[in-house]
């Protein structure tokens, strides 16, 4: 816990109970995905509204990036057909017929990969082991012979010094 | 921590990173949650000038020392083992010498800072020390067996941090903050440390006793590895210790003696105390004799008692018989 936190952690009555809302919201997620009779539009609803949950304050550059990719461009040939066979593609320009029409969607599993992301850089999925690990390689002396060569270049100084001010 | 930017499986796994602090390496990876929490927490405060006090406690012979003198190194470049101190007077001396910033290592202050009557007025020096120590922005560190051993002043509200070290190199931080409207102390984990055997690029030894080099004949084949002169330090203080802890234990053994028992001692150093042209003895040069030669410290009514006594055991040796003289 940082330093900054600890005025948060000692004030628990003015607060919702936020984590538990996330936590709902998710596992009615997982229950909808889990019926047999599954419904994309209620996926895409659920998803949607554990995102719009999401405070401002929470949105991180690595967020933003997430939820760029999540956008996604269709193109779908919509040339008319006639018994079956598509019309041709200059025939379609001579007559200024779209033949290629763009529609913008959502990845909705990417969405919710960069949603889990997002709370998970919050620390909010699991409790994090902080770790200070050292090697406790020593980085000024590679080797013995290092160390005492400045050693006795110390020394030396030292000597120096103390004749000096001797004199 | 992992990150899966597209669905197209390019996975990025990150590896551990090097980083340097004082003259030492560390594995960090913020996202991985390895990072010198605790080291960088300090550093902060140093700067914002906040009084750092921290407790390293652990069971004997877990390195609970090293620990923290690894802490300290990695603090400031500047320590050095002339900064872990073993007594009120070398701690002072290192509070007015040092440089800013410079940690200090209280070890073995058990027999300062206890709950004992021994040093009562050390201990209420220390604490003023402790109050006051932010000014001089010097953090101090004090390793004992158990922290209930410290003052509960001290213990409760003059300590920032409760380092527990469970296993060597294996240890656990708390931040300690003291309710203001209770007398109850809460205790926050801050982070667990996980520190290799310092300098082992230089020596892989985890102990220097029993090295050869550690107190050669030679003094120019002694070992300068840090924890080699710490060691050495601390075995010279150990035995300094040793010996006025003898002295004290024969001063005490010898006070139960009986006056005959102390008689016969003395006898044997009769010349000495004795003055023929008074044709008497030196009260006071009996004293000094007993506790020099004898090692026999008594109170000047038993000297009294014990001259009358040489004098009537002893009537040949003086001049005027004991009778005689009243």
């Amino acid at each position: 816990m940082s330093e900054s936190d600890q005025g948060i952690q000692f004030e628990l009555k003015e607060r919702l109970d936020y984590p538990s809302i996330i936590t709902s919201a998710l596992l009615t997620l997982k229950k909808a995905n889990a019926e047999p009779t599954l419904n994309p539009s209620r996926i895409k609803n659920i998803i949607m509204d554990i995102f719009t949950d999401i405070p401002d304050s929470w949105i991180d550059d690595e967020f933003e990036d997430d939820i760029k990719s999540c956008l996604t461009i269709k193109y779908i040939d919509v040339r008319p057909g006639f018994s079956g066979v598509k019309m041709s593609i200059e025939l379609c320009k001579l007559n200024n017929i779209k033949t290629i029409q763009k529609i913008k969607d959502i990845n909705w599993h990417r969405l919710k990969r960069a949603i889990i992301n997002l709370l998970d850089r919050r620390a909010m999925l699991v409790r994090r082991e902080k770790i200070e690990l050292s090697t406790g390689e020593n980085l000024k002396y590679a080797t013995l012979e290092d160390l005492e060569k400045a050693f006795n270049l110390d020394a030396d100084e030292e000597l120096e010094d103390n004749n000096n001010a001797e004199n | 921590m992992r990150k899966i930017r597209n669905l197209d499986h390019t996975i990025k796994i990150p590896n551990l990173k090097k980083m340097r602090l004082g003259n030492h390496s560390f594995l960090v990876n913020s996202k991985l949650g390895y990072y010198p929490y605790f080291i960088i927490e300090l550093m902060q405060r140093i700067i914002q000038k906040k009084a750092n006090n921290i407790v390293g406690s652990g069971e004997g012979g877990i390195g609970k020392t090293y620990q923290l003198s690894d802490i300290c190194r990695c603090l400031s470049k500047r320590f050095d083992v002339d900064d872990i101190v073993f007594n009120y007077v070398d701690f002072l001396r290192c509070v007015l010498t040092t440089k800013r910033g410079t940690p200090i290592e209280f070890d073995e202050p058990s027999y300062a800072m206890s709950k004992q009557d021994w040093y009562k007025e050390l201990t209420k020096a220390l604490v003023k020390t402790i109050e006051s120590f932010r000014f001089k922005g010097k953090p101090l560190f004090i390793p004992i067996i158990n922290k209930n051993l410290l003052e509960k002043s001290i213990r409760q509200y003059l300590l920032q941090y409760h380092v527990h070290i469970r296993d060597r190199g294996s240890a656990t931080v708390y931040r300690i903050y003291a309710s203001q409207f209770r007398d109850t102390v809460y205790n926050y984990q801050l982070c667990t440390l996980r520190y290799g055997l310092f300098d082992n690029n230089l020596c892989n030894k985890d102990s220097c006793l029993g090295c050869r080099k550690l107190d050669p004949s030679d003094y120019s084949k002694r070992c300068i590895i840090f924890r080699a002169r710490y060691e050495r330090k601390k075995m010279y203080t150990q035995e300094e210790r040793y010996t006025i802890a003898l002295e004290e234990a024969e001063l005490k053994e010898y006070s139960k003696l009986s006056l005959d028992e102390i008689q016969a001692r003395l006898m044997t150093h009769f010349d000495k105390f004795y003055f023929p042209d008074k044709d008497d003895i030196d009260i006071d040069l009996m004293a000094i004799l007993l506790k020099r030669e004898c090692r026999i410290k008594i109170g000047h009514n038993r000297l009294y008692r014990l001259k009358k006594q040489i004098k009537y055991d002893h009537p040949n040796l003086f001049q005027t018989p004991m009778m005689k003289e009243k």
